[in-house]
């Protein structure tokens, strides 16, 4: 199933080219028609042209890439067909930077295709589709921005909305760019599963799910089987202040070393006392990660955490002091891994404890968010330590100055590495923005280095988007939902022109 | 930086023709096509809000002007631009506009959400995109926030890619206009 469109070479862009002609033309045509009358046949969508001049160490390392993305849906009635093409050309693929997941796509690619059914009573799609169920405990197949990583399943998937049940069934094909980049060979996984939601009384609910998958695996050559299933229960303003879930999900794997289980056990109240809301968190996973799953995570979700050996919980404060512009966030956890119990050997746990506190406040032209995050393996005596502000101050209509400051710190007792960046930027902004911004990077006081950028977005009408950067971004490490990716760096010039219809 | 400017200077132009015939080409086709296409309407989709009850967009389109804007919690532009929606909302809702907003938070954390929600006092419809469905639809480069103002004749007008200082009066403006203007025929609008 779902073997993807790719094409490549001379042909491949001819036909690429008549491909979206056959499609664009007609539905432009047929639209023009009907403009006097009711209209019915609708298109919709986005192009966008990217370019880059990447300067490389030495001017041999220098290398481009063009960029072109055609995203349009074709809707009918209860029909919407939906098309995402990208055609890429690099000067020289093999200069490109690793952590452009781009580069690992052929040159011309139908990336999603689809034909979406959508009533009151069904919800049907063919094609290419993300997918989730419940927190993301027994599946969780997304765009990944964090990771960098936009590999739908290819396949079909449908709901169906009763009055009193909803039911979920898909099934398909996920391709995985990063073991097919590592390796050169073609990984392709299957997955399938269901999932049921009853609506009780009073907001409440009850659901299971199961997910099948079939892995495919770098060595030895085949596929590792991962059943799970998970049953969920919970409800809203319960007493009008308390919402409750509780999820629990199990995980058996078949591979080419044998069977492994694992769990996930997961538990959220949260209660609203006026400018006040608390949420209470319990997790306890055990070897539950794999590759189409995203549990709730066990801390910060702007850090990085793993998810096979962990438990513990967590509280989570808000507080909305509207009398002085700011929210007040502040976080508390403590986690514990079961290794410690199992390992006669008295191997080392992973006792970790973790807090932050966030504030936010907005005073008339002046928008200011700072925080710090502090993590400890108690064990192994690491430290981690985040620190951030960033101040926004609007001057005039639409013109900002913008300082922030950022600072990581990672310690043990062998080694201590602090990474700070410090920036400061202008914008102006009468029709777009032209932003000026200079940064300045410490790594442990050994090395420092400085960044200058100019950066000019226009938009000539209100549908099109001119981006224009000149000059180096320092990259650097940026988190969602507990997963991390480091940006990386660049220098030289980037292009980019949006259009949307 | 400055020997890089220096390389790029010396370079000129000179990037070779195929990236330049190509950027050509794609400049073409997008001066070419609204010459045969016109502005559209959005699909309807049907989204689960915050205490799972469905909500569907066809109950709005065609009758009122609609803000759909998708966010995400750790998204700063965000936060900075919702409390000048909820404003906006607040200001307009009599006159048959309306926010619906789509969070992009992965399912995982969705017990944040909520929170959120209500710590910034945000009475518009807040809907959940598990599958990402609307925002492959609406929003195919996943940017954010991410505004799609339509009208009261359901016709897609325009587009809010990201939060700069002072787009909330843009905004505010142009909703404005399209209030204005005349309900269509049959329309059920907020006020009737």
């Amino acid at each position: 199933m779902g073997e993807r469109l790719r094409y490549s070479g001379f042909t491949g862009r001819i036909l690429l080219v008549v491909w979206m002609l056959l499609i664009l033309l007609p539905a432009g045509l047929i639209r023009a028609e009907e403009t006097g009358g009711e209209k019915k046949f609708q298109i919709f969508g986005q192009s966008s042209t990217y370019w880059e001049d990447t300067d490389g160490e030495n001017s041999e390392d220098d290398y481009t890439k063009f960029k072109q993305l055609l995203a349009f849906n074709l809707r009918w009635s209860k029909f919407t067909l939906g098309v995402q093409a990208e055609y890429l050309d690099y000067s020289d693929r093999e200069l490109a930077n690793p952590l452009d997941l781009d580069r690992l796509h052929d040159n011309l690619e139908a990336r999603k295709y689809f034909l979406d059914y959508s009533s009151d009573l069904l919800s049907a799609r063919l094609g290419t589709f993300f997918a989730s169920f419940g927190r993301g405990m027994t599946l969780y197949v997304q765009k990944n921005e964090s990771l960098g990583l936009d590999e739908p399943i290819h396949g079909a998937m449908g709901t169906l909305r009763l009055k009193h049940f909803d039911i979920t069934a898909l099934g398909g094909d996920v391709t995985e760019p990063i073991l097919q980049n590592q390796y050169d060979r073609t990984f392709s996984d299957t997955v399938r599963g269901g999932r049921i939601l009853a609506r009780l009384p009073r907001d409440l609910y009850l659901g299971a799910s199961w997910v099948d998958s079939s892995l495919a695996r770098f060595y030895p050559k085949g596929n590792d089987e991962v059943h799970l299933w998970s049953i969920e229960g919970g409800g809203a303003s319960i007493a009008g202040f308390l919402d409750l879930h509780a999820e629990w999900a199990e995980i058996d794997r078949d591979g080419a070393y044998g069977s492994k289980t694992g769990w996930g056990k997961y538990v959220s109240a949260t209660g609203y006392f006026g400018p006040l809301s608390l949420l209470l968190e319990y997790k306890d996973y055990w070897n539950f990660e794999y590759r189409y799953n995203l549990p709730p995570s066990a801390g910060s979700e702007v850090e990085s955490y793993t998810h096979d050996d962990v438990r513990g919980p967590r509280l989570l404060m808000t507080a909305d002091v509207a009398s002085l512009g700011a929210i007040l966030t502040g976080s508390y956890a403590e986690f514990d891994s079961h290794e410690r119990e199992t390992s006669a050997g008295g191997r080392d746990g992973d006792h970790q404890r973790e807090w932050y506190l966030r504030l936010e406040e907005s005073l008339g032209p002046v928008y200011l968010e700072t925080g710090h995050f502090k993590r400890r393996w108690t064990d192994r005596k690491i430290r981690q330590e985040h620190t951030n502000a960033d101040l926004h101050l609007t001057v005039g209509q639409r013109n900002e100055l913008i300082a922030g400051y950022d600072k990581r710190i990672e310690a043990a007792s062998y080694f201590s590495l602090a990474t700070s960046r410090s920036y400061l930027a202008w914008a102006l902004s009468p029709h777009g923005t032209l932003s000026l911004r200079y940064a300045w990077e410490d790594r442990s006081q050994v090395a420092s280095e400085n960044f200058w950028a100019a950066e000019l977005e226009y938009l000539p009408t209100a549908a099109v988007v001119l981006n224009v950067f000149f000059g180096e971004d320092p990259g650097g490490l940026v988190c969602a939902g507990g997963q991390c990716r480091e940006e990386p760096r660049f220098k030289g010039l980037r292009t980019s022109l949006t259009w949307r219809f | 930086m400055i020997k890089a400017t220096e390389r790029w200077i010396a370079r000129g132009w000179d990037f070779g023709a195929r990236p330049i015939s190509l950027m050509v080409a794609a400049i073409a086709l997008t001066l070419l096509l609204p010459t045969v296409l016109q502005a559209a309407a959005p699909p309807d989709f049907r989204l689960k809000d915050l205490d799972g009850k469905w909500f569907s967009l066809n109950d709005h389109l065609g009758s009122e002007v609609i803000y759909v804007d998708f966010w995400a919690t750790w998204c700063v532009p965000c936060r900075r631009e919702l409390p000048h929606l909820e404003k906006i909302f607040r200001e307009f809702r009599k006159e048959g506009f309306t926010v619906i907003s789509i969070n992009t938070d992965p399912p995982a954390s969705r017990s944040r959400i909520k929170p959120f929600v209500r710590r910034y006092h945000l009475s518009f419809p807040t809907l959940l995109d598990p599958d990402n469905r609307v925002l492959d639809q609406l929003n195919p480069t996943r940017e954010l926030p991410y505004g799609v103002l339509i009208d009261r004749e359901g016709n897609i007008v325009r587009v809010y890619s990201g939060y700069r200082s002072g787009d909330e009066k843009e905004l505010r403006s142009e909703i404005l206009r399209l209030l204005k203007q005349p309900k269509p025929e049959g329309a059920q609008g907020a006020d009737s």
